[in-house]
């Protein structure tokens, strides 16, 4: 083999090469990392709308329903301000609610530029607890709370009139519920890596809008369209 | 004949759907049950899945994935049609819909005619296939699935031998009994055809097991194996124990407190006959003697925190081995992946970083088309017995391979990961879903009915030496360090020495007992000792009751009676974790038991769909739901340390019973309770 120098051509042309390949893996990077990393994510109990949501906010369809979701739905949302002209785009991410998947919720979190809670407003109460759980795990997560990422509570069946509880009576069940579980969690004292100081003082009753990070209450239809109030949430954000 | 076909994607939404006859009920109620009972806690390996509509007859729903695509196509029809077609139909479907599929459409309004065709073909092949003369090659039971599948006749075949104790499980609940229930549905209902004569006989042999049911078995488990002998013995000497009961002389509570110090006693004769020494043979001499020599009462309190509320380390340090695991199970595959192999940590970002790279330029160097079944195979059958050899009772990690199988046919394996590599992560997110359970928060539900001014009432029961009595105390003493009060009540009224061991820990842990001795009926003696507590204001009362064997019928049934008369909010199994094969025949019968044998037919043995508060008609109506269509509402795993890797008996009971594991016990003193790490459980049993 002949002497392997800095000279030689053959050793020039294999280093750009490199080079060339390490520019090009940098540059890949760059234009993927702008994508990774800042979703807003659906998230809430099994039944409540998410998923109806997405499609609606996505493109506005909901022809022939949906049923549980299995797996986490992506997608880009093209964001409209109040007078319906398109000012950004938003990733947006629809985790499944069922309880097997909800180990995924933790690494998403890590990456969420908002986070979006869509409650069934008609059964509220039998999912009280499974909702606060969700809400707690999202506000006490150390990114969230580091990051004071913004959390919208949104009443989803809103078009059931007569079954549908009130916005007032949604948030008050769900601030109650929080409030139980602080006391409780804060008692085990076994939930190291989670802030709980972003639940605000145990000794006052928690208020939703009293909280580091304010979190907004809403109610929406999915299935009717009804979703401005999450529009102008997402429009906020871009 | 169909009631209702559907395509749907993965992420929920739905593609095609068709119905044929209108239903009182929404059809989407069906499919939910369906994904959250059946496709998402893996159970792909049943056939079929029941259904019971709150209004209507009973359906059953048949599936196929398209694993490649992500998409699932399910048939809706009575449960009392059979009807053969489906899974050829099936299968006809996905190949068409996967030529008309696009990506981000929805609604293929075409497709209809396609599929009407399909299913004119589909139902005129069956009816030919009804009129040909069928051969018996087999069980009669095979050949009423006439030529349609050859899948659904290997399992009707399996199904029948395995199915004639499963006969009696012929309900809804049972659905998720597994493998062997796979066509029941279709053997014990009658069909079309001029099978007269088969049917008389498949129809008198289900008949005949019908009213055995539990007890037509008796002294034998599941497969036929006898159960050793605990199962015959118990009911006679229990049988005559009640007879001889009146005749006996009373029993007289020993006086304990010579094992404390100071307190008069009696001095005890010998009461332990071991070689070594004297003293109670029970574990509760560790527990005396773990502590301090003189153990006084209090010694109870200071032994510590327990090791519920300290948060374990997690072990990061062992990603790295799996990452040289991963290294190694790639190695045959892209040159560079393998050679980036040089040090732990580096290798696996680089190999992100040129798979990112390869898959962004839409090239896939390497990775076939889609995985068939017999690619993964090998693979699977490694892991089935990495599970066995884990202490996963054989069923449960049959099923669960067959499950996960199921879920990688037809995926696309990433650009340089290794087939190995590919099941192996498979399997942890399968295997993490099944452990991860929504499991109830205690100390919420305790605080919400004490909110309410009722007692929180715990159940305990489990077969015998399983160390109900030890983990109860455990339970109580982590329960008395967040301030809530606790009662224990004594409803072991059988085994010698039960009331006495429960006092011990009372006096130890400065916690009330209700006692009534001896021979009592344990439901009364629970009963009463919840008045007691509520007129207390005690917050939490922690029922003990006897060990029994699943097979025992009237323990089984006096347990039952207990549960309903009381209503208590949590009913915990005990088990322990050396137990192999037989935690599944236990927790399936004690689930089956205690709803079949209860007083009332209350529906606490429904199908559990989704929340909803089903079951034992509470009252205070606390946030615990039936999720899981059983009594029993969570487990607890002893014995946790005694096992260093086969962790398997987790699996095996959870997937059984579909309750959590809500505690673990890990030794003998009252600080040895934790919670199960889900992480480190499925590492062991996939290391």
């Amino acid at each position: 083999m002949a002497e392997l120098s800095l000279n030689s051509p053959e050793v020039q042309i294999a280093l750009l090469v490199v080079a060339a390949t390490l520019v090009l893996l940098v540059i890949l990077k760059l234009f993927s990392g702008g994508k990774r990393g800042s979703a807003v994510l659906l998230v809430g109990p099994c039944n409540g709308g998410k998923t109806t949501l997405f499609y609606r906010l996505k493109d506005g369809s909901t022809e022939l329903g949906t049923v549980a979701s299995m797996q986490e739905n992506e997608g880009i949302v093209q964001v409209r301000n109040d007078k319906d002209r398109v000012v950004g785009s938003v990733r947006v991410m629809d985790l499944p609610g069922h309880p097997r998947l909800r180990s995924k919720l933790e690494q998403y979190l890590k990456d969420a530029s908002a986070v979006v809670l869509v409650l069934d407003s008609v059964d509220l109460t039998p999912n009280k607890t499974e909702a606060a759980e969700d809400l707690f795990e999202v506000l006490t997560h150390t990114t969230v709370a580091r990051r004071r990422t913004p959390v919208l509570l949104a009443c989803n069946k809103a078009d059931l009139e007569t079954q549908a509880h009130s916005v007032d009576f949604c948030r008050r069940t769900i601030e109650k519920q929080l409030d139980t579980m602080r006391k409780t969690r804060l008692a085990l004292g076994g939930e190291a890596g989670r802030s709980l100081a972003a639940l605000g003082k145990p000794d006052k009753p928690l208020q939703l809008a009293a909280l580091r990070s304010p979190i907004a209450v809403c109610e929406i239809s999915a299935e009717k369209g009804e979703v401005a109030e999450v529009m102008r949430f997402l429009a906020k954000l871009v | 004949m169909l009631d209702y076909v559907l395509a749907f994607e993965r992420g929920g939404a739905i593609l095609w759907a068709l119905q044929f006859t209108s239903l009182r009920h929404n059809p989407l109620e069906a499919i939910n049950a369906l994904i959250r009972g059946c496709l998402l806690e893996e159970r792909l390996g049943d056939n079929t899945f029941t259904f019971n509509p709150k209004s209507g007859a009973p359906q059953t729903l048949k599936w196929t994935f398209h694993n490649g695509l992500g998409l699932v196509f399910v048939a809706v029809y009575q449960k009392t049609l059979s009807l053969l077609y489906v899974d050829e139909l099936l299968s006809n479907v996905k190949e068409e819909f996967v030529n008309v599929y696009k990506p981000g459409q929805r609604g293929y309004r075409q497709f209809d005619e396609t599929f009407n065709r399909l299913l004119r073909d589909a139902e005129s092949r069956a009816d030919a296939a009804k009129k040909q003369p069928v051969m018996r090659s087999g069980p009669p039971a095979n050949a009423k699935q006439g030529t349609g599948s050859q899948a659904v006749g290997a399992q009707a075949k399996k199904g029948t031998q395995a199915g004639k104790d499963a006969s009696g499980d012929d309900d809804a609940g049972a659905a998720r009994k597994g493998a062997a229930n796979g066509t029941v549905g279709n053997t014990s209902d009658g069909s079309a055809g001029g099978e007269d004569g088969d049917e008389d006989n498949v129809r008198a042999f289900d008949v005949s097991k019908l009213p055995k049911g539990m007890a037509g078995r008796g002294t034998r488990g599941v497969r036929g194996r006898p159960v050793p002998g605990a199962g015959s013995a118990k009911v006679s000497d229990t049988g005559k124990k009640k007879e001889e009961a009146p005749a006996a002389k009373v029993k007289k509570a020993r006086n304990w407190n010579t094992m404390l110090s100071g307190g008069k006693g009696d001095t005890p004769t010998r009461i332990d006959y071991t070689e070594d020494g004297d003293g109670p043979g029970t574990s509760d001499m560790d527990l005396i003697s773990g502590a301090s020599a003189s153990a006084t009462e209090d010694e109870g309190r200071g032994v510590g925190v327990s090791r519920m509320d300290v948060e374990e380390d997690e072990y990061d340090d062992s990603e790295f081995e799996d990452d040289e695991d991963l290294n190694n199970g790639a190695g045959g595959r892209g040159g560079s992946g393998a050679g980036a192999s040089g040090s732990a940590a580096a290798a696996p970002k680089k190999q992100g970083l040129l798979a990112s790279f390869v898959s962004s330029l839409a090239m896939n160097v390497v990775g076939k088309a889609a995985l068939s079944r017999a690619d993964v195979e090998p693979a699977l059958a490694e892991m089935k017995r990495k599970l066995m050899e884990r202490n996963v009772a054989e069923e449960i990690a049959a099923q669960v391979c067959d499950s996960v199988g199921r879920n990688l046919e037809g995926q696309r394996l990433a650009g340089f990961t290794g087939v190995a590599a590919f099941v192996r992560n498979a399997f942890e997110e399968a295997l993490s879903g099944i452990l991860n359970k929504r499991s109830v928060d205690v100390l919420l539900d305790i605080k919400k009915s004490q909110a309410r001014g009722k007692p929180y009432v715990i159940v305990f029961c489990g077969v015998n030496g399983v160390g109900k009595s030890t983990n109860l105390a455990k339970i109580a003493y982590w329960l008395g360090s967040h301030n809530i009060k606790v009662m224990i009540a004594a409803c072991d009224t059988f085994r010698a020495g039960a009331v006495e061991q429960l006092k011990t820990h009372c006096a130890r842990l400065r916690v009330p007992l209700y006692e009534r001795g001896y021979e009592k009926d344990p439901a009364k003696v629970a009963y009463e000792a919840v008045r007691q507590a509520e007129k207390d204001g005690v917050h939490v009362v922690l029922v003990d009751t006897a060990g029994r064997m699943q097979d025992n019928q009237p323990l089984m049934r006096a347990l039952s009676t207990l549960i309903s008369l009381n209503n208590p909010n949590l009913v915990l199994f005990v088990g322990e974790a050396l137990v192999g094969n037989d935690a599944v025949d236990q927790l399936t019968k004690f689930n089956k038991s205690l709803s079949d044998l209860a007083p009332t037919t209350a529906g606490a043995g429904g199908p559990g769909e989704g929340t909803g508060a089903v079951g034992r008609g509470q009252a205070d109506g606390s946030a615990l739901t039936r999720r899981h269509g059983g009594v029993i509402d969570g487990i607890v795993l002893t014995k946790f340390d005694t096992i260093d890797e086969k962790v398997g008996a987790a699996l095996s009971m959870v997937y059984t019973s579909g309750a959590p594991v809500m505690f673990v016990g890990c030794g003998q003193t009252y600080v040895d309770l934790k919670k199960l790490n889900v992480k480190s459980v499925v590492k062991s049993l996939l290391k």
